[in-house]
């Protein structure tokens, strides 16, 4: 990676003349903005350990609490690696959850890498908090579980907006993107008068989450209901914890909603860094050329 | 370009010693690949230049945010770098205070004497020149502000850093920091 990104770092310092798409020559400083990566990745990026945010310093214990804490600082984890790489063993080491990884960024010019790690709706919101965590959590919620769920799915009534899942969820064994949205959109309807209604609140909250986030434009005051959506789930969330289906909620996944409205803030919005996209040339890059190898 | 590196594992030989596999790493100059992307006339109406700050309402109040240009990383990251040529030029005191200021708050720039204004036009142009081909946009970002603080004490030749345009329908106000040209001449 650092022998990749190595013209990115003269480049950014001295800057390179460049014909731009208007026919003007401009002097172009090309600097690390975002890196689109998923948790394990972004956790080798960061030096951190994998049960720890690559944001912030929050502590394992507090991943599922509404608590904000500084940011990781680029300069202090470098010291402190340095630290650690020449036999010292620093209290910021074991205290931040990093370890010793060589990282590919320590050159490169006005780079902040732990701000450049992008919201991934996709993994973080569908496949993390909504089919790992949300579903399970409710569908033990229920009496009846699985097979209630999957009764509700098939009761529920067609409409050409919404996809009828004619077998339930249950024995869905590829869940895309699609899937998921198709399943949001009446999830909802499907625990309506079955769940108890403060696991309802929690599940609007975090449905309501989901779809804020998709918002290809933001403002100021729906970032504020973004907001709003997160904390309703933290108002509600101890539900969960009183009927025994969890007991605690430090997932970094959960936390890693916390970051999403500074990073519309900073970066804009969240479907600009879909890693959907990019999945998706997974089938005509790599399968189609993996098929049309011996 | 194609590389070939040498990988030491962690297996060993029947020596002993560890496996060294030789394996290829095929890749692009990321330089090369900005260059085209940059210079790709089919982005021409797509491509931004500078940050921007687009707002929903005439107060601006109500800021929006979509593509990454509307966001904050760009203008910070821009001021960071502009500050630190700063910090190469001494005899410009009073700017890198500025500097400082207007990246504490807007209402700070608010609260500037309005006679603080044609000095730093000074400065701005020296800076310009002395930086022509550098990066210059952030000088900009503060003459944006200035504007928006004091809308009175705007040059008429740079009213066009305000624009107005209509978007979905709700009428937004884009401060730009677009044109050099509006700036040494004020």
């Amino acid at each position: 990676m650092k022998s990749l990104l190595d013209p990115l770092v003269e480049a950014g310092k001295a800057g390179i003349v460049m014909i731009c798409a208007d026919g003007n020559r401009r002097r172009v400083h090309p600097i690390l903005a975002a890196y689109i990566a998923d948790h394990p990745e972004q956790c080798l990026i960061a030096c951190c350990q994998q049960n720890r945010c690559p944001k912030c310093l929050v502590s394992t214990n507090d991943l599922g609490n509404p608590i904000s804490s500084s940011l990781r600082d680029p300069d202090d984890t470098l010291k402190t690696l340095h630290l650690a790489a020449d036999g010292y063993a620093p209290e910021a080491f074991t205290k931040n959850g990093l370890r010793p990884v060589d990282p590919f960024w320590i050159d490169l010019p006005f780079c902040d890498i732990f701000s450049s790690f992008t919201p991934d709706i996709l993994h973080q919101l569908h496949k993390g908090v909504f089919k790992d965590h949300l579903v399970k959590w409710v569908t033990k919620t229920l009496t009846g579980g699985e097979h209630e769920v999957d009764r509700r799915f098939r009761a529920m009534t067609g409409h050409p907006s919404l996809r009828h899942f004619k077998k339930g969820i249950s024995l869905v064994s590829q869940w895309t993107g699609n899937e998921h949205k198709n399943m949001e959109k009446v999830f909802l309807g499907v625990i309506a008068n079955a769940a108890d209604p403060k696991v309802v609140q929690a599940t609007c909250a975090i449905l309501n989450f989901i779809h804020y986030a998709h918002f290809e434009t933001h403002t100021d005051h729906s970032l504020q209901r973004l907001e709003g959506a997160w904390n309703r789930f933290h108002a509600t969330k101890d539900e969960f914890i009183k009927q025994k289906v969890r007991t605690h909620f430090n997932i970094p996944k959960i936390h890693a909603m916390q970051h999403y409205v500074h990073m519309i803030r900073s970066h804009g919005t969240a479907d600009g860094f879909n890693t959907e996209a990019s999945e998706r040339l997974h089938i005509d890059f790599a399968k189609h050329a993996y098929a049309a190898s011996n | 370009m194609c590389e070939i590196f040498e990988i030491t594992g962690d297996r060993k030989d029947e020596n002993g010693d560890a496996i060294v596999e030789e394996v290829e790493l095929w890749r692009r100059n990321p330089v090369d690949c900005v260059r085209e992307l940059i210079g790709n006339p089919a982005f021409k109406d797509g491509m931004k230049y500078t940050p921007e700050k687009h707002y929903e309402d005439e107060e601006l109040n109500n800021r929006v945010y979509d593509e990454m240009a509307t966001g904050d990383w760009w203008w910070e990251v821009q001021a960071s770098a502009h500050i630190q040529i700063l910090i190469g030029y001494d005899s410009i005191k009073t700017f890198a205070e500025f500097g400082t200021i207007h990246r504490v708050n807007f209402r700070l720039v608010r609260q500037c004497h309005q006679s603080i204004f044609p000095q730093i036009r000074q400065t701005c142009r020296g800076l310009l020149v002395t930086n022509k081909g550098g990066l210059y946009t952030s000088p900009l970002e503060i003459s944006a502000r200035i504007h928006v603080a004091n809308s009175q004490s705007v040059p008429p030749s740079s009213s066009d850093t305000f624009r107005s345009r209509s978007l979905n329908a709700l009428m937004r106000r884009t401060v730009r920091s677009r044109d050099i040209a509006c700036f040494t001449s004020a």
